[in-house]
Parts: C-alpha cells; sequence; structure tokens
C-alpha cells in the first residue's frame, strides 16, 4: 500500500464528471429509487414509505425484505467496508395529523439475521460522509435554506457518528465556526500521525474555507478554520478535490483544489510545542500555502517524486501537464500531445518494462481531444515528455470509467456514447475501439470485468467482457431499463445481474450474469408493495 | 301465473323491486296495491335488494378504502320452510357484489368480492307489521385484487374465502295484497323494508400479484419472462357489517 492515500471528492453539481466507485456504487438519488448493491444482495429506498427493500437474486420467489428506515430519507449509501446500507433520513415533523418522528440515521445489513439499526440524530441534516472504513459519519447540511421545514437551524451544525463505539454508537453533535458559508461535502482524511497520536480528521468544505474537525475528539478539540482567500478577494471558491500526504513520519498535508482558483492549497499540518498548546485546541497548527497549478485545474494527483510528494495537476484549458513540488513551489510543465482533464493514476507494468511502477492515464473528458496521454510518474520532473506516451482515439471522450485495479479504464464517446466506446488496457496501453449503441448508462460490477450497457431507446440490455474486448451477448426485457446492478457472486458461486426497470411499485429482472438468457430470467413487479397488506396498507 | 314464475320475475327484477307496479301500462291504470282487495297472507317466497356496508378490522383494506369500510350490493331469495305460530324458518341464497377503489402514492388499487352465501333466517312476528329475525349464512368469497402501477404494468391476483356471518335485523312489512293486474291465481304480495347488524368470519384472502402475462408479450412480442409473484400479505375477513334491503314477499 502506497503511504498516501488519494481521496478525490465529486460534488452533486459536477456529477456528470464523476467516475462511479469501483465497487460500482451509485448516486443516491432517493426520489428515483436508485439501487445500491450491498455484497449479493440489492437495496432500494422507497423515500416515500420510509422504508428499504433488501432483494436476494439468489431467493427464487425474489421477496423483497422490507425495513422501515424513517420518514424523508435523503441519502442512502453503502457503509464503506460492509454489507450495510446507510440512510439518513430527516424524520417528520409534529403536525395536525402526522406523527413526529425525530431525524436519524438507520443501517441497515444486507444479512437479515442481525438487526437493523436506527441512530436518532439533532438535527435534520440533509448530507452524510463517512470514513473509508466505515467507522464514522458525519452528518451535515448543504444549505442554510430550509428544506427540513424546521423554523431554525445552524447549517454549520454537524453530527460526527461513530459507529463503533461500545456498548452504542455514539452521536456528538459539533456547531462549527462559519465564514458565511455553509458545508459543501466533507472528506474524510486517513489516519494521520498527528502530534498528539493517530488521528483522522474532517475536512468540512465551504465557499472559501475549509475546516479542519477530529473526528475522534470532535467536541474535546476545537475545530480548525482556514481561509482559502484574502480578506479582500472577492473571488468565490469552491474546494472541489482534497488529497491527503499522509507520511508514516512527518507533517502530513492536505492539498484542496478549489473551482474559480488557479492555485492549489497544500496545508501543511505542523506540531504546536507542548508549552504553546492551548486547552482544548489542536496540537498542530495549518501552515497553508499556494502552489500556481496552471489555469483552472481540473484534476490532481499526488505521486513519490525523488525527494518528497510531488502533485501532478492537469487543466483542460492547457496542453501540458504540471508537476509540483509543494515544499518548494517548483512547477515543471510536462507538454501533452493532447489538453487532459482527467487523471486515472494506477500501477501497473508497461510495454517497455515488465516491472510494476506508478503511471497516471491523463484523459480529456468534454475537451474535444482524440488522444490521451500516458505518463510514467518515476522521475517524471527530470524526464518530461520522454516519460509520455500518447495513443490516439477515434472520436472525443465524453465519460471515462476507471478501474485502476485491474488496469482498465472504458472511455465513452460523443454524447451518450453515441460514437461508441474504447478499452483502455493501461498496462499494454492500447485503446480498442468498440462499436456501442446509443446508451443511457454504462456499469462495470465490483469485479470491474464485465461492462454493462443500457441503451437509450430498447428494453434491453448488452454485456462485454472487458479483459478481451469481446461482446458476451445482450438480451431483450419486458420492460424499459433504469439501470444495471451487477452484484458480486453468491453462495451458490452464481453471478447475478439486477436490472432495474422504471416502474412505480419496484420492477426489477434478475439474470445469470454468464448467460443472458430469457429463459433464465426472473422478473418481478411490484417489490415495493411485498406485504403490504400486512401493514396496514401503509404506503 | 304461478309462484315460481313470479318468483324467477321477481329475481329478476330485484334491483328495482317496485317496478313491476311503477311499469304497469298508463292504461292498467293507478297503482295495483292501492285499489287491491283486502289484506291477505303473502307467499312463502322472498326476493331481497340488499345494500350492504362492511365495517373491517384489518387495516390492509385502508389501501383501498381510507374508512376502511367497503359497500356492497345483492340480491338474496327464500324460502319459508316452516312455520309455527309466530316463529318462522326460512332459506335461501344470496350474491353479493362488494367494491372498493382508491387511488395510492403511485397506483390505484382496486379490491373485487364477489360472495355467495346460502341464509337461514329465523323470525319472529310479533307483529303483524314489524318482524325481528336471526340470519344466519355461510358461503365463499371470490375476491380480486388489482395494483394499476404508475408507469408501469397492473398488477393483479385473486382468491377465494370461506366463512359464516351471523346477524340480527328488523323487517317492517307491508301488508299482503294481491294486485288487480295480476291474474287470480297469481299470490298476494307485500313489500318489507329491512335493516341489520352482524358479523362476518371468514378464512382470510391471501394475494400475490404479478402481471397479466399478455402485458409483456405486448411490450417484447415475446414470451414473458418467468415472473414472480409478489407477496401482499392477507386481508381478514372478520368484520362487522350492516345491511338494508329491500324486499317483495309473494
Amino acid at each position: 500500500m502506497n503511504r498516501r492515500l488519494f481521496l478525490s471528492l465529486c460534488f452533486a453539481g459536477t456529477a456528470a464528471a464523476c467516475v462511479p466507485d469501483s465497487d460500482g456504487a451509485v448516486s443516491p438519488e432517493l426520489g428515483a429509487r436508485e439501487p445500491i448493491a450491498l455484497g449479493t444482495q440489492v437495496a432500494f429506498v422507497d423515500g416515500a414509505a420510509g422504508a428499504a427493500f433488501v432483494l436476494d437474486p439468489a431467493d427464487p420467489a425474489l421477496r423483497a425484505r422490507r425495513v422501515t428506515i424513517g420518514k424523508n430519507p435523503v441519502v442512502a449509501v453503502r457503509r464503506n467496508g460492509t454489507d450495510e446500507l446507510l440512510v439518513l433520513s430527516r424524520g417528520e415533523k409534529a403536525a395536525a395529523g402526522v406523527e413526529p418522528e425525530p431525524p436519524s440515521l438507520a443501517l441497515v445489513p444486507a444479512d437479515p439475521a442481525p438487526a437493523s439499526r436506527r441512530i436518532p440524530l439533532g438535527s435534520r441534516y440533509g448530507a452524510l460522509a463517512q470514513s473509508e472504513d466505515g467507522r464514522f459519519v458525519v452528518a451535515h447540511f448543504t444549505s442554510a435554506k430550509p428544506e427540513s421545514g424546521d423554523l431554525l437551524f445552524n447549517p454549520n451544525e454537524l453530527a460526527v457518528v461513530d459507529l463503533e463505539a461500545k456498548p452504542e454508537p455514539t452521536v456528538r453533535t459539533k456547531p462549527i465556526r462559519s465564514f458565511g458559508g455553509v458545508p459543501l461535502g466533507v472528506v474524510f482524511s486517513p489516519r494521520l500521525a498527528l502530534p498528539d497520536g493517530p488521528g483522522r480528521l474532517a475536512v468540512v468544505l465551504s465557499e472559501n474555507y475549509v475546516t479542519l474537525v477530529d473526528v475522534e475528539r470532535p467536541t474535546e478539540l476545537r475545530e480548525i478554520t482556514i481561509p482559502l482567500t484574502l480578506v479582500d478577494d472577492r473571488r468565490l471558491l469552491r474546494p472541489a478535490q482534497v488529497l491527503f500526504d499522509a507520511p508514516a513520519s512527518g507533517d502530513p498535508t492536505i492539498f484542496v483544489r478549489a473551482e474559480g482558483a488557479d492555485d492549489v492549497y497544500a496545508i501543511r499540518l505542523v506540531p504546536i510545542p507542548p508549552a504553546e498548546r492551548v486547552p482544548g485546541g489542536q496540537a498542530f497548527r495549518p501552515v497553508p500555502s499556494q502552489v500556481a497549478a496552471g489555469s483552472r485545474p481540473s484534476d490532481m494527483a499526488l505521486f513519490d517524486g525523488p525527494d518528497g510528494v510531488r502533485l501532478l495537476v492537469v487543466a483542460p484549458g492547457s496542453s501540458s501537464a504540471t508537476v509540483l513540488d509543494p515544499r518548494t513551489s517548483r512547477a515543471t510543465a510536462i507538454p501533452l500531445d493532447a489538453p487532459a482533464s482527467r487523471i486515472i493514476r494506477f500501477e501497473a507494468t508497461s510495454p517497455a518494462e515488465t516491472k510494476s511502477r506508478p503511471r497516471a492515464l491523463l484523459v480529456g473528458t468534454g475537451t474535444g481531444a482524440r488522444a490521451l496521454s500516458f505518463v510514467d510518474l518515476e522521475r517524471l520532473e527530470e524526464q518530461r515528455t520522454r516519460n509520455v506516451d500518447t495513443r490516439a482515439m477515434g472520436s472525443p471522450a465524453g465519460q471515462i470509467l476507471a478501474f485502476p485495479s485491474r488496469a482498465v479504464a472504458v472511455v465513452s464517446h460523443g454524447e451518450g456514447g453515441a460514437a461508441g466506446l474504447s478499452i483502455v488496457d493501461l498496462a499494454n496501453r492500447t485503446v480498442s475501439p468498440i462499436g456501442a449503441a446509443p446508451h443511457r448508462q454504462l456499469v462495470v460490477g465490483a469485479e470491474a470485468d464485465r461492462l454493462w450497457l443500457v441503451p437509450l431507446h430498447e428494453p434491453a440490455i448488452g454485456q462485454l467482457d472487458l479483459t478481451t474486448g469481446r461482446p458476451l451477448g445482450q438480451i431483450r426485457l419486458d420492460a424499459p431499463v433504469r439501470t444495471v446492478v451487477p452484484l458480486a457472486p453468491g453462495k451458490d458461486g452464481k453471478r447475478r445481474v439486477v436490472v432495474v426497470h422504471p416502474t412505480a411499485g419496484g420492477h426489477v429482472t434478475v439474470l445469470p450474469a454468464d448467460a443472458l438468457d430469457r429463459a433464465q430470467a426472473r422478473t418481478a413487479v411490484g417489490i415495493f408493495l411485498t406485504d403490504l397488506l400486512d401493514r396496514g396498507g401503509d404506503r | 301465473m304461478n309462484r315460481t314464475a313470479l318468483f324467477v320475475l321477481a329475481t329478476a327484477v330485484a334491483g328495482a323491486p317496485f317496478a313491476a307496479a311503477a311499469q304497469t301500462p298508463p292504461e292498467a291504470g293507478p297503482p295495483a296495491l292501492a285499489a287491491a282487495p283486502p289484506a291477505e297472507e303473502p307467499g312463502p317466497f322472498t326476493v331481497s335488494r340488499d345494500v350492504d356496508t362492511s365495517i373491517h378490522r384489518d387495516r390492509g383494506y385502508r389501501l383501498f378504502s381510507d374508512e376502511g369500510a367497503t359497500a356492497a350490493v345483492g340480491v338474496s331469495a327464500l324460502r319459508e320452510l316452516a312455520r309455527a305460530g309466530v316463529f318462522s324458518l326460512a332459506a335461501g341464497v344470496g350474491w353479493l357484489a362488494e367494491s372498493a377503489s382508491q387511488r395510492g402514492l403511485a397506483f390505484d388499487a382496486t379490491l373485487r368480492v364477489n360472495t355467495f352465501q346460502a341464509h337461514l333466517v329465523a323470525a319472529l312476528a310479533l307483529h303483524r307489521s314489524v318482524v325481528p329475525y336471526l340470519r344466519l349464512s355461510g358461503g365463499a368469497s371470490y375476491g380480486e385484487v388489482e395494483l394499476a402501477l404508475d408507469d408501469g404494468p397492473a398488477v393483479d391476483d385473486d382468491d377465494w374465502s370461506g366463512g359464516a356471518r351471523a346477524g340480527l335485523g328488523l323487517r317492517a312489512q307491508t301488508q299482503a295484497r294481491k294486485l288487480r293486474a295480476l291474474p287470480d291465481a297469481a299470490p298476494p304480495i307485500a313489500v318489507s323494508v329491512a335493516v341489520e347488524g352482524g358479523f362476518g368470519w371468514a378464512t382470510p384472502f391471501r394475494f400475490a400479484v404479478r402481471p397479466a402475462a399478455d402485458e409483456a408479450a405486448r411490450v417484447t412480442g415475446e414470451a414473458p419472462l418467468p415472473t414472480a409473484a409478489v407477496p401482499l400479505g392477507a386481508l381478514d375477513r372478520a368484520q362487522g357489517y350492516f345491511r338494508v334491503g329491500i324486499g317483495l314477499h309473494f
């Protein structure tokens, strides 16, 4: 494991540019009842019913298990590192004829044996973030508008939930300092070597500033607020990406890229001598610096340089990438044959050497570029263009799905993939064009070995072997397709895919992933209606 | 016209029990009852048009009706089997059609129940015009549920339920008169209005819905995919009821 952990954050406003996680997680768009893969099962959240439905595709009866999660759910995601569903609900305000219900965080395990849990919260938050290991959750507001219906609330209040606290999960409320903004999002750091011991920070992103909160001691220690602009600076900077340099020893550094800024912000956490510490204060102080990164950088990635960490930055308006040494603020331009807006960092062999080394794929999505660049990161500042290998594409990239662990990426060309796909073999540096129908969605499951295509106009799906580029067939279905959820192999060793149709009431078709055969498919219409009469017709 | 023929005729027109009188041609004169001969005893047959309101204990009915009550209309026919003094015993059959429909959050829910019953009615004619009675009924119900999903197919299922009812009622009955418009052999006729309340017990309906097979075939032109039924659960048939009936006795 590299000593640096890379985290990035895509905000709702730029969701179109987001690449789904390699585990196939999807956007928690509750109104649309997006499915969430939980290992071998799939969960749906029915916001109107305040319930989650967990479907085991291996069950021949396709009987969904209904779990109450709280009224008005706003976010549902898989809990990191588990097969649990994490649902943030706003609850119900007291009103005439309405039973009040507190806001809550629900945990619904895919396995029906352990009971689901509901953790009451103090405020009706609208978003959540979780640590990489799924232990900590921060619930927060994203707007000062009273969307939850509360007459008064503090949009800069956080709830820090420790889901593994004993004997019960703890919820600690933390109002944070504000410079007029509200949180745009929260990013968790990996475990950092902080002066008074290893710890984890939540970086709360707001317009023109970020706030550091110790998630293990959120109420004991004061938060640190770091402005990104000077007092007289009228720019509006929206933090968009956060990376952490977390060395085993030495000062950790947080890198922040902000929309609207040409610089990357490096925030080094420097120990405060014990004699200078104040009660309730942190044991470190932030030392921010700005590093020029070209014009409006759109992505950045960390890698090891010969004498410390380096930052690779790309900007769609530039025909070069930039390597930044945060220690000296020295910038080295790496000319590219095509502008890039995304960086896919990976470790793999290359056609020239059999040793696996850190490398990057630079792609210009939405830039009109017809080429992509492979970059060897070792000695990049020294070798410059000699470390860059360009490959042509048939047409510009519209979207990219990257799976570094499998050394493969899929590029969709044109609007809705109208100009086809390309499979990029990161190790062999090949770009293989694949003919594809205009599609609404491309999905790759946790195994990252198969691609599922949901066409725009047909009630059908198609499957492609990502390792060989060979189409594995297609199947017509009985209804239009909304999305596809590939699942992990079940206890019987079979891999299944759940096709979700856009029908109110829940309409799914379960297919064996290895054989797209209508005879082996099963469908169920109205899975959200399961046990509807037994629960008093309550929807 | 003998009594059997009149029984069949009255059953057919039970939806409008006074239709026979109302539809008499103008040349037949004023309503026959008004000018009928002196009172006589009606015959052993009774045909009744019933309106039934069921008050359900099961909250599942709220899917189809906010009040948890459903209405039914039907007909029943009885024949007096025995009479001893003021006591009489009648048996017969009946049919009730119950329907309830309501808009849900993302679907229209409809419940239809057809109930076929055999009745045993014990009456105590303590008064010439007001007759209390006890009704015992047993039979079978055929229930159909349909949920028409928004942006999707309708799913449905049906089930049978067997059960029994017991109720107490009060019948207000006119004196029987011979209709001048009918042949002399025709029996005297009386009309009645009955109100009745009671309780019914029955095995619950269990529904597991799926779309009609032709729905999928309509989309793809192929045989539909194997479809799993979604269990809706059970609908309890223990319910109180209130019945109003208008009867024709002959």
